[in-house]
């Protein structure tokens, strides 16, 4: 069985995900372990963000399955990892999508689910903000704002990911912001600061 | 430059997506426009305080998990597209497997090159390893993934699946719940965590089989019991 739990599985230098991906086209486990243990933290933290962080390690298992299967796709002229976070986005697009669907069968559909407790800060009430924030932001928007804070996605990269333009990317992030902004702000406002 | 134009490069600068002129130019305003500057210190603020908020890594056993889920579809798709000549045994075979209750998923051989099946049923009880959600669960997977693979790579498995641990009854003239961690309610007694199809020229080679899994060094249990294969039609 191929090892995925390390990327060096032989001495030398890992090569290049560039290199990899025509060896994963090609059917080779080796190219796909090798990824796997490059990139499965960030594909993880995207889900986790996006999806919840009690589906996040199924939906990465969901991606890199994807990944193999449809591995005949990678034409070698997108950066692998661009290519994995289309993947790994459409992966959590899915799941989310069928859970909307599910609790639209339910009177009383329950709170959007958070994305995992925090520990970032001792201020709980700017804590709380955020997340609530991120919460209620729509998906596309929240997409966005995770692809560029957290992965430093140019707002090209975000729109070949999300199927729109850079333009459309610049301006999601720039209203996310400023409801943050605004949200903070009240904060401070009702403490007297 | 206007206030909504300052604001954006502002965004847009945080994001690492505005020019350097771009930037000196909404500078010098933020420096001129009390209300800006305030709106620029704030944007800063929320895109610092949002980067604060970590994800943690990937879970230690999702690369032994992810092997084991490749492994499965591997199988799955072995199954379900033949390599060899389909026909004319592939249909012969699906009916057979039909009439075994396998829905013809399960067909790799022609029927004529088919040795008996044998069913593992892999049980665990109170006194089995518990694997936890820690190191000693992702060796055991590992383990338990290393014995099916071999097991697929000679040709002698043909289905398997593990069983939800923590979800079921046991029917006795009543109904007992099984418990998380799989323990039936009704007070200890083992319980069917898995089974195994395998394919072995006799009794002998199956319990040869099933004495390589791992399941019996963790205490577990394992029952082998000859499938029962349905009459060949008969011929005239």
């Amino acid at each position: 069985m191929t090892d995925f739990r390390s990327e060096s599985l032989h001495p030398g230098p890992s090569p290049p995900d560039r290199d990899l991906q025509l060896r994963l086209r090609a059917g080779d486990e080796e190219a796909l372990s090798v990824l796997f243990a490059r990139h499965r933290d960030d594909v993880f933290a995207l889900c986790w963000r996006l999806a919840g962080a009690s589906i996040a390690d199924d939906l990465l298992q969901e991606t890199f399955l994807r990944v193999w299967l449809y591995r005949a796709s990678l034409t070698g002229r997108a950066r692998f990892s661009t290519w994995l976070y289309v993947v790994a986005r459409n992966v959590c697009m899915d799941y989310l999508s069928r859970r909307a669907r599910d609790r639209s069968l339910n009177e009383d559909p329950p709170a959007p689910e958070k994305t995992g407790e925090p520990s970032w800060t001792p201020n709980a009430e700017r804590r709380v903000v955020v997340q609530e924030l991120l919460a209620e932001l729509p998906l596309e928007v929240r997409e966005a704002l995770v692809l560029s804070r957290f992965h430093g996605l140019s707002y090209r990269e975000i729109g070949e990911i999300s199927g729109c333009s850079a333009g459309a990317v610049k301006v999601r992030i720039h209203r996310a912001l400023e409801r943050l902004r605004t949200a903070m702000k009240n904060v401070e406002a009702t403490r007297g600061l | 430059m206007d206030c909504e134009s300052c604001r954006e490069i502002v965004v847009r600068g945080l994001a690492g997506e505005a020019a350097r002129a771009e930037l000196e130019e909404a500078r010098a305003h933020v420096a001129a426009c009390a209300a800006c500057g305030e709106a620029s210190a704030q944007l800063e603020d929320a895109w610092r305080e949002l980067g604060k908020w970590q994800a943690p890594k990937a879970p230690a056993d999702s690369a032994a998990r992810l092997a084991t889920r490749l492994a499965l579809r591997t199988e799955s798709m072995q199954r379900s597209l033949p390599s060899r000549p389909r026909w004319p045994w592939l249909v012969a075979a699906a009916l057979v497997g039909a009439l075994a209750g396998f829905g013809g998923t399960a067909i790799r051989h022609p029927p004529s090159e088919r040795e008996p099946t044998f069913l593992l049923l892999l049980r665990r009880g109170p006194d089995a390893v518990d694997p936890g959600s820690g190191p000693l669960h992702e060796r055991m997977v590992a383990e338990y993934s290393a014995w099916r693979s071999e097991m697929v790579r000679r040709g002698v498995l043909r289905a398997s699946r593990l069983l939800d641990a923590g979800t079921g009854l046991v029917l006795r003239g009543g109904s007992t719940a099984v418990a998380a961690r799989g323990v039936p309610r009704d007070g200890g007694g083992e319980f069917v965590s898995g089974f195994f199809l395998v394919e072995a020229e006799n009794l002998d080679t199956a319990e040869a089989i099933a004495r390589t899994s791992p399941h019996l060094e963790y205490g577990g249990s394992i029952e082998i019991r000859p499938i029962v294969e349905p009459p060949k039609p008969g011929r005239r």
